[in-house]
């Protein structure tokens, strides 16, 4: 049927012809192209800048950094203050018996010391 | 899915979203292409630089209307900034067609000389009309939406149409009497 230019519907005819014309061939390569062309531009599109990614690691970075310092300068300043004190918390057990104010009885016996002979002990000391 | 929700997924970052408006749109947006530029090849730079800058302005497609038309205002404004862009006219092309084993060389020549004459004519047409008639009798988009597409007046598409129809139609008229077989 043919189609007047006044017709409001759309002339079958002439959209066929034209589309005969202007229909390109591999639209598939097409695609393809366009997805590649997307996937180069892929940190302007959906990614995020490098200086974005770092200022997302800023924050935490310094809270960790702040915090090893501050466990640093603790931890010196322990040091400095109660040096002789942890030395002779750990010197204690290698003492000779006597030097530690225990008497070497109780580790010179074979077997356990009653309770009632080592506070006899330890009193009388 | 619709054409709205894979926009949607796309520009939440959904690749293979954005990769399923592309293989629906493809053809559509190369035909428009063509119809604005001579070259078939600066057609599909046109039609590509329109994906992506319709990927970067996904968050500004208003999902209530149909995808097609934003889309296709896009591309018509790609096409017709690289016409603008183009120095020296290049010279029309008939793409390379390899005969099909169907139709006898002399049917195939035919065809294509009658390609070449309707493509001229289309080409000598405004730019606005080519864009209106392709829009409207190829893609079957209603006259309200190639409206929106050229940001003009429903009335002045209806015009756009009806002149553009007049005179491709007097080469098909041409053409398809002695021809019948050929379109």
């Amino acid at each position: 049927m043919m189609v007047s230019p006044f017709d409001h519907r759309q002339d079958r005819e002439l959209g066929e012809a034209l589309r005969a014309v202007l229909s390109a061939d591999d639209d598939t390569r097409f695609v393809e192209g366009v997805l590649a062309r997307a996937g180069e531009l892929q940190d302007d599109v959906y990614g995020v800048a490098w200086w974005e990614v770092l200022s997302a690691w800023a924050r935490p970075g310094l809270v960790a950094a702040a915090a090893g310092l501050i466990a640093g300068i603790t931890i010196w300043l322990s040091g400095m203050s109660g040096s002789t004190e942890s030395m002779v918390a750990l010197g204690d057990p290698l003492m000779p018996a006597d030097e530690a104010g225990l008497p070497s009885a109780l580790f010179a016996a074979s077997q356990p010391p009653e309770l009632n002979e080592v506070l006899a002990l330890v009193m009388g000391n | 899915m619709e054409d709205a929700e894979l926009a949607a997924l796309a520009h939440a970052g959904d690749r293979e979203a954005f990769g399923e408006l592309v293989r629906r749109f493809a053809a559509q947006a190369r035909r428009v292409a063509r119809a604005v530029l001579g070259s078939d090849a600066d057609a599909d730079d046109a039609a590509q630089d329109a994906f992506l800058a319709a990927l970067r302005n996904l968050g500004r497609y208003d999902p209530t209307r149909p995808f097609g038309p934003w889309l296709m205002r896009i591309v018509a404004n790609a096409a017709t900034d690289r016409r603008r862009r183009q120095k020296v006219r290049t010279a029309e092309q008939i793409s390379p067609q390899t005969p099909s084993p169907g139709p006898r060389p002399d049917q195939v020549a035919l065809r294509l000389e009658f390609h070449s004459a309707l493509k001229a004519a289309l080409q000598s047409l405004p730019e606005r009309r080519r864009i209106a008639v392709v829009l409207f009798d190829v893609e079957g988009y209603s006259h309200q939406e190639i409206a929106e597409v050229l940001n003009i007046p429903v009335g002045t598409v209806r015009s756009d149409v009806f002149h553009a129809r007049r005179a491709l139609r007097s080469v098909l008229a041409e053409w398809k009497n002695p021809k019948e077989e050929i379109v």
